[in-house]
């Protein structure tokens, strides 16, 4: 996720008025990202983006999935959204995903098994085939 | 630095082309127009039945004869004001992107990219035009000295009365410029927030349009237009305001000679002719109140336009903005120097390193460690534990605020200059390729045979994407090309880095948008290469982590284990 120049909750609601502070704050919250969120001085003022306060790359992939939580949208596509995170933080987004993902659709893109473990379907992609395999098939 | 600074220096860059420009102009403005006046004032005290020097077809014949040299002289002005202008416009914009590339260790980019590259196409040309107003006021106020010191041995008052009001307008300018300057720096403020958003928007469309926020970021550009049309109304108007002004004033002063005139006509003190000759002197002064305004105006927005330059690097010195540099406005460009000499690493020793954002955010501290040659050094941690910034700045990225770099002993003073090919080559998380084919940019000016290539993409486990292109390396990528995945672009840098055989790999998380087989396979032919390539990377992964030779954990912003 490429930040704006512009200030943090614009990036994060892009631009829409009508999203409430404290939704973006619950959503926060959520992601595990509050303590980072009270450590910043401006608060959802700071400005991202050159000549502002930048984002690490884990940081960004957490805003950006706080963007989809906030879009409320009924099917969500993921690509591999935990890809640069470390370990720790991985689970932390991990159990946001999964809680975002509850009553609604998801297709997740993922390059490792550890992801998909709890999903319905497995649609694996290899050499122009497609191989579809339902819940409780045994897959290595 | 001051605008009469910047512009002299300007000057002396090209002295033989603008000693032209002077000369036409010259030519142009002061000495054609004085034998014109001369010429007229001989032809009406003739027709008006006065003793007069020439008669009246010698006149006449004198009077063509100047306006004709005049529509000749006027477009030879043309070619070394182009020369002037141009050198002028090309120094600045060379000088602006050599400042940019070296102060960028120490002072980092601070304005977005959109809004820095306003500043390459507005500000230089706004600068160069200065020259040409220089030019004009020089030739016009010879011009002005010489009418004055004839028009005063006619009749001193009506001299007087004449040059009340221009330097009555004169001074009024002097007085506004505060004002001037102000509503530029807004106007061009505004308009940077526009470009700097369009830049954003145009790099995150696509997480714009899968957002659906479209509307919304095209109402915020919308928003942002129309703050900018307000500030450059502003500063229009009131630069028009401020010429009409000149140009009145200049009105109620031709009114008084006018009026002061007939009375000396009456006492045959002042004849016709004397009368002609202020008329049509009068006609090319006019030229000095509503256009001093404008300079005085321009001169102000130079400096306002020369220190947005200067904003971009800060801390450089204004001298190398305006420093001499070839600029080859002749002639075709030269071949590129041989590449720097390189060094064989033996020990990189890093010694209490730390960088800290202004608010104090993303901070990394006491950062210590060495790496002996050939060995692997893994760096990891929690996200926002200062990873990437660590690589960052070791390498010069970012301006370093404390600690110290040796390289075989030996202190590095400049790590932005140093830590680059063939010393050290940097792979950044996110890396760019550019509008050319993937040859070029995996090359990049690099001069490699075609077997060094071919290692370097087979170390970057490229060739299975090369074979499905369709013009393998030929292929033009980047934002005007294919689209390449975000594992192929990461690739793509990577043979960029292999090409050109470094001492020392500083790697960020490559194994970010690769997934796990092609990920193995890239460190394996890494490890192939066997222990002359010394390695720094920032992995999370298991592969990674079982070949380190050290393993650097880094919790907030601090190295706990080492």
């Amino acid at each position: 996720m490429q930040p704006f120049q512009a200030s943090l909750r614009n990036n994060v609601t892009l631009f829409d008025p009508a999203v409430a502070d404290e939704r973006i704050r619950t959503v926060f919250a959520e992601l595990g990202l509050e303590p980072w969120l009270c450590g910043l001085v401006d608060g959802l003022d700071t400005r991202l983006g050159a000549g502002g306060r930048g984002l690490s790359a884990g940081e960004a992939q957490l805003a950006a999935l706080a963007r989809v939580f906030l879009k409320n949208p009924g099917l969500v596509v993921l690509d591999e959204a935990s890809s640069r995170l470390d370990p720790l933080t991985e689970q932390l987004l991990e159990r946001a995903v999964w809680r975002l993902l509850e009553g609604r659709t998801g297709v997740i893109i993922a390059h490792r098994l550890k992801t998909v473990e709890r999903a319905d379907h497995l649609l694996i992609l290899d050499e122009g085939g497609v191989w579809s395999l339902e819940r409780g098939t045994r897959w290595n | 630095m001051s605008a009469l600074l910047v512009l002299l220096r300007l000057v002396r860059f090209s002295p033989r082309y603008f000693a032209a420009c002077l000369l036409f102009a010259v030519l142009l403005m002061s000495v054609l127009p004085i034998p014109i006046g001369f010429a007229t004032r001989v032809l009406f005290d003739s027709l008006a039945g006065e003793p007069a020097d020439l008669n009246a077809w010698s006149a006449i014949a004198l009077i063509v004869g100047a306006q004709v040299a005049m529509v000749f002289v006027s477009p030879l002005l043309g070619n070394p004001w182009n020369a002037v202008r141009i050198k002028s416009e090309v120094l600045l914009q060379r000088n602006l992107f050599a400042a940019i590339l070296g102060g960028y260790g120490r002072f980092g980019l601070r304005r977005p990219v959109g809004e820095t590259l306003g500043r390459f196409r507005d500000d230089p040309p706004s600068i160069a035009d200065g020259l040409d107003a220089l030019c004009d006021l020089i030739a016009r106020t010879l011009f002005a000295i010489f009418a004055g010191v004839v028009m005063w041995q006619i009749n001193p008052l009506l001299t007087a009365v004449l040059f009340v009001p221009l330097l009555l307008c004169s001074y009024l300018c002097k007085a506004l410029e505060h004002k001037t300057a102000a509503y530029r720096a807004a106007s061009r403020e505004a308009s940077a927030q526009v470009s700097g958003l369009l830049g954003d928007l145009i790099s995150a469309h696509l997480a714009v349009k899968v957002a659906g926020a479209t509307a919304r970021a095209v109402g915020r550009l919308v928003a942002l237009g129309d703050a900018r049309r307000v500030a450059a109304m502003r500063d229009s108007v009131f630069e028009q305001v401020l010429d009409s002004l000149n140009l009145h004033i200049v009105h109620i002063g031709t009114g008084l000679v006018l009026l002061l005139g007939a009375q000396a006509i009456r006492d045959r003190s002042f004849s016709v002719g004397d009368f002609t000759l202020f008329v049509v002197y009068l006609g090319e002064l006019t030229w000095y109140p509503s256009e001093i305004g404008r300079i005085i105006g321009d001169l102000k927005r130079i400096e306002v336009s020369f220190e947005r330059m200067r904003a971009v690097v800060p801390g450089s010195s204004p001298r190398t903005l305006v420093a001499p540099a070839p600029v080859y406005l002749h002639g075709s460009v030269p071949e590129l120097g041989a590449p720097p000499v390189r060094e064989p690493l033996r020990e990189l020793r890093v010694c209490g390193l730390g960088f800290a954002y202004a608010d104090g955010a993303g901070e990394i501290r006491d950062m210590s460690f060495v790496l002996e040659r050939g060995s692997f050094t893994v760096v990891t941690g929690r996200i926002g534990s200062g990873k990437s910034t660590l690589l960052q700045v070791l390498v010069g990225l970012l301006p370093r605020s404390s600690g110290e770099v040796f390289w075989n002993g030996q202190r590095v003073d400049d790590l932005a200059t140093f830590f680059v090919p063939p010393q050290s080559a940097y792979l950044p998380q996110v890396p760019r390729l550019f509008s050319e084919t993937l040859r070029e940019n995996v090359l990049l000016g690099c001069r490699a045979d075609g077997a060094a290539l071919q290692r370097a993409v087979h170390a970057a486990v490229l060739e299975p994407d090369l074979a499905v292109l369709e013009h393998g390396l030929d292929t033009l990528v980047g934002p005007r090309g294919v689209k390449l995945s975000g594992g192929q672009i990461q690739r793509a840098a990577a043979a960029r880095m292999f090409v050109r055989n470094p001492e020392l790999l500083v790697i960020d998380d490559l194994s970010s948008a690769l997934d796990a087989e092609t990920e193995a396979e890239l460190w394996q032919r890494l490890f192939a290469r066997g222990r002359d390539v010394t390695c720094l990377v920032v992995s999370h992964r298991p592969a990674a982590l079982r070949r380190a030779d050290q393993v650097l954990v880094l919790e907030g912003g601090r190295i706990v284990t080492g």
